[in-house]
């Protein structure tokens, strides 16, 4: 299933629309979206079931923010914002990743089985690799590095979302950088 | 300061170098100038970085149901408003009748002067 692709300018007239109560402009805007912020919630989560759920509040939470949006920055970033407070709050609320032993996790799987569907080939390994370090990173230093390293975010963006100082986002950041690297490191090369 | 505890504090700084783009000093980039293993720990973290990035073009297929989902719970509120808007008028029309019919009845009842 493909996402539905939809042009800025479209964007922009539908959330206008959406913004005046036009429930089949939103109801659009969803679908355009849907891919990019269930995946951006299970890359956070990691949790199928849990991204689902966390997807949805967030487009409800968009919906009824609407209003106050005013376009200063994409609406796909403002959605993005939205998702990672929703994915925050529902996994403090359903504590499952502290009660799910990082392997055991069935859902890992299916994150990194479809991640890569058209980039076959000598970085499939490379990105299955990086997906099971990803996935073994503590949830807040997988947080930083999907925000940072996935999705560009700022130091000062991603230090905001989180409710850390810029410098403790570093800092994560670099230990997470390390851990990676580590997760990657061939058994062959030099220390 | 000797090579080897420069070795190790840039080979400390070129993650982020790297990943972050973090300027490095005059003297920590002429070190990577001249160490190899720096430069191939620079040129792994590059692969892994443009690995990170090509993740977000990944898309990830979310649950069917989704759209409906996100639809149904933003109507309902105003379904609901609806049924309740549409319940406050028959009992203020109610009211109107009873209190039109209350007023007739008075009259009625009323004694001619």
């Amino acid at each position: 299933m493909k996402p539905e692709r939809v042009e800025s300018y479209d964007v922009e007239a539908l959330v206008a629309r959406a913004q005046e109560g036009s429930n089949e402009a939103f109801e659009k805007l969803v679908e355009a979206h849907q891919h990019e912020v269930f995946g951006l919630a299970l890359r956070l989560v990691v949790d199928r079931e849990l991204a689902a759920d966390v997807s949805q509040e967030a487009f409800i939470r968009a919906w009824r923010a609407l209003p106050k949006f005013r376009g200063d920055a994409a609406f796909s970033t403002w959605l993005h914002r939205i998702t990672v407070n929703v994915a925050w709050t529902l996994k403090k609320r359903k504590g499952r990743q502290a009660a799910q032993p990082l392997d055991d996790s069935p859902e890992f799987a299916d994150v990194r089985r479809s991640s890569d569907p058209e980039h076959a080939g000598e970085t499939s390994e490379l990105r299955a690799k990086l997906a099971t370090a990803l996935d073994n990173l503590n949830p807040t230093q997988r947080s930083v590095v999907v925000l940072k390293d996935v999705y560009g975010w700022t130091h000062n963006e991603v230090a905001e979302s989180l409710g850390i100082s810029v410098t403790a986002a570093k800092v994560r950041l670099h230990r997470a950088h390390l851990k990676l690297r580590e997760h990657l490191r061939e058994p062959e090369e030099g220390r | 300061m000797s090579v080897r505890l420069r070795h190790q504090l840039v080979s400390l700084r070129v993650p982020e170098h790297v990943m972050s783009e973090e300027p490095l000093k005059a003297r920590d980039r002429n070190h990577l100038d001249v160490c190899l293993r720096c430069q191939a720990e620079a040129a792994n973290y590059r692969v892994m970085l443009r690995a990170l990035r090509a993740l977000r073009a990944s898309k990830e297929t979310p649950p069917s149901g989704l759209v409906l989902g996100v639809m149904a719970s933003i109507r309902r509120p105003v379904a609901e408003h609806r049924r309740t808007l549409d319940r406050a008028v028959v009992v203020g029309s109610v009211a109107v009748v009873a209190a039109a019919m209350a007023l007739l009845g008075r009259s009625r009842l009323r004694p001619a002067n």
